[in-house]
């Protein structure tokens, strides 16, 4: 199991044996998790083929598909549970995603990383760059992060989009990281539901 | 076919599987008796439990894995120890279909009702009437459940028959570069390449001597299909406008161009090794080939329960390209079955799953090694 923390959290969230399509699933190491010691039933998305053969070896069923172009071929409520970790930096046009995510699963899981995170800012101050340690920059380039997250920016955008959350985590667990997250989390998961306030209008 | 004959002496591993009651088709038509030729490679282990049937694509035989032959096998790159379809792990039984020439009943066989070559008398045969005869050999062997099994092209539509009819006997599938049906575009291909043994006066009905089979059709026919498998891109690497024998042009219809004098080579060498009768029948069951209900796809393997799926396509694949085999995906997904699924690559069009290629190595090897025997 991976070191990151957001995945050992996102992992407590899922019921036993429910279906769950992990977006961006990389080697595929929280499904194979998921799949020994809570039975669910996993697929994995992922675009890149060196990551596809790892989660073959981890004995993750995983589909090549570009997350770009949505979720398409995925039928209505299919899934109990949809994770997109630290995967929504990559997307080009992120709400259409969240929008087919809350079409497919019952449940949906984000997690990203807080840019506005305060080492970042005073790495910006002084340095004019990303903290290293936070955020790779190779990171940024290699893999062409396209959207640098902020929680007020998410949070600005799922109201302005009517998606309704239903629970948050912020992470690290202290009490001023819960009081203001965006200045002093790390990572945010957010969980997603359905329901009348979550249908997005076009 | 002679040489045919004389290639198949050269296999010592070649088996033969004969059934001697009446063999009813798709056609409604029926086959008095039928023989199968076929090769197995590995041990089969007490269970029974770790054999793979292996599909040849159109022109392919039993001959997967070169072994002791003096022969290479088709799949040489897929098939031995060290590689994916493990020979020291695994039981690989391989079939030369029906309606074929290397071995298994065909129009080139004999009738024993007037102990004359069918030719054209030989009934039409479908995709599903290849797989239900080699289920018969299944059963006689006498495996109740294969571990996998797979195909490429055609290979790969007979495994899908094979998948949709005998699931519970299935516990896994791989398919390459193939399609749950012929699309217009393949019927249209299929059907210039049948044009071309027609239009040979040699052919003569079917009814051609073993001294002057129709060899400039089924040269043609086999030119205009190979043009198919490869990609642009492969042939301007491998060709571009290269000349052939000469510095400069000469104006002249003849081979001037590599790529033409290449073309010329392949379609001769494969009308010394295959019947063109066998070429019309083989064709014509790859466009009768459509799993689909009613046009839809999802409902044909809605009853499918247990069965893992692996689906490999290649980038360059203008014949059967990647958006069939999506097709494929996206029903298996909508019936809630396992499935995998990758697009390769690689430059080599069609024919991609036939060259030592990497990826598909490591897929194939990762996606078996995974489920337990």
């Amino acid at each position: 199991m991976s070191k990151r923390k957001d995945l050992k959290i996102i992992a407590s969230m899922i019921k036993p044996k429910s279906r769950v399509l992990d977006l961006g699933c990389g080697d595929g190491n929280l499904l194979n998790d998921l799949i020994q010691k809570k039975q669910v039933s996993g697929l994995g998305i992922e675009i890149d083929i060196e990551k596809i053969k790892k989660c073959l070896e981890n004995g993750v069923s995983v589909v090549q598909e570009d997350l770009n172009e949505g979720l398409k071929d995925f039928n209505d409520n299919s899934f109990d549970y949809i994770i997109l970790s630290q995967t929504l930096e990559h997307i080009s046009k992120p709400i259409y995603l969240i929008k087919d995510m809350l079409r497919v699963g019952k449940k949906c899981i984000i997690s990203f990383d807080n840019i506005a995170y305060w080492k970042n800012r005073i790495s910006f101050l002084f340095k004019g760059n990303l903290d290293r340690g936070h955020y790779q920059k190779e990171v940024v380039y290699r893999e062409g992060k396209q959207h640098l997250l902020t929680i007020k920016k998410f949070l600005e955008l799922c109201k302005l989009y009517n998606i309704s959350i239903s629970d948050q985590i912020y992470l690290p667990h202290l009490k001023i990281v819960r009081k203001f997250p965006n200045s002093f989390s790390k990572t945010a998961i957010y969980v997603l539901k359905k329901g009348n306030r979550g249908k997005i209008k076009k | 076919m002679i040489i045919i004959e004389f290639i198949l002496k050269d296999i010592p591993n070649l088996k033969y599987f004969e059934w001697n009651k009446i063999f009813k088709l798709v056609s409604g038509e029926s086959l008095q008796n039928f023989k199968l030729a076929y090769e197995t490679y590995g041990v089969l282990n007490k269970e029974k439990s770790n054999a793979i049937l292996i599909f040849h694509a159109l022109s392919g035989s039993s001959h997967v894995y070169r072994d002791n032959s003096n022969m290479d096998g088709w799949w040489d790159e897929m098939v031995g120890p060290d590689k994916p379809f493990n020979i020291e792990k695994y039981f690989l039984i391989c079939v030369n279909v029906l309606g074929g020439c290397y071995g298994s009943t065909g129009p080139s066989s004999y009738d024993q009702k007037n102990n004359k070559e069918y030719r054209l008398d030989f009934p039409m045969i479908t995709i599903h009437d290849m797989v239900n005869a080699i289920k018969l050999l299944i059963d006689h062997i006498g495996i109740r459940k294969l571990f996998s099994i797979t195909g490429g092209s055609i290979g790969g539509m007979q495994a899908l028959d094979w998948v949709i009819h005998y699931p519970e006997m299935t516990r896994s599938v791989i398919l390459m570069a193939t399609a749950a049906y012929a699309t217009t575009f393949n019927i249209a291909f299929n059907e210039v390449q049948r044009q071309s043994i027609f239009s040979d006066p040699n052919w003569n009905n079917g009814n051609y001597s073993k001294e002057r089979p129709p060899i400039n059709g089924l040269r043609l026919a086999r030119q205009i299909g190979h043009i198919t498998y490869l990609s642009e891109d492969s042939m301007k690497k491998k060709f571009g406008r290269n000349l052939q024998n000469n510095p400069k042009l000469l104006f002249q219809f003849t081979q001037e161009f590599e790529v033409e004098s290449y073309l010329h080579y392949k379609g001769t060498s494969f009308t010394e090794r295959f019947d063109a009768n066998s070429y019309l029948y083989i064709t014509k069951a790859i466009d009768y080939f459509d799993i689909r209900k009613n046009q839809k796809l999802i409902p044909a393997f809605n009853h499918i329960k247990n069965t893992k799926f692996l689906i490999l396509s290649f980038s360059s694949d203008w014949l059967y390209p990647t958006r069939q085999s999506k097709e494929i995906v996206y029903a298996l997904k909508s019936n809630e079955i396992d499935v995998s699924f990758a697009e390769i690559d690689i430059n080599y069009g069609h024919d991609s799953f036939l060259i030592d290629c990497l990826d598909l190595k490591e897929i194939t090897f990762n996606f078996l090694n995974n489920i337990k025997i």
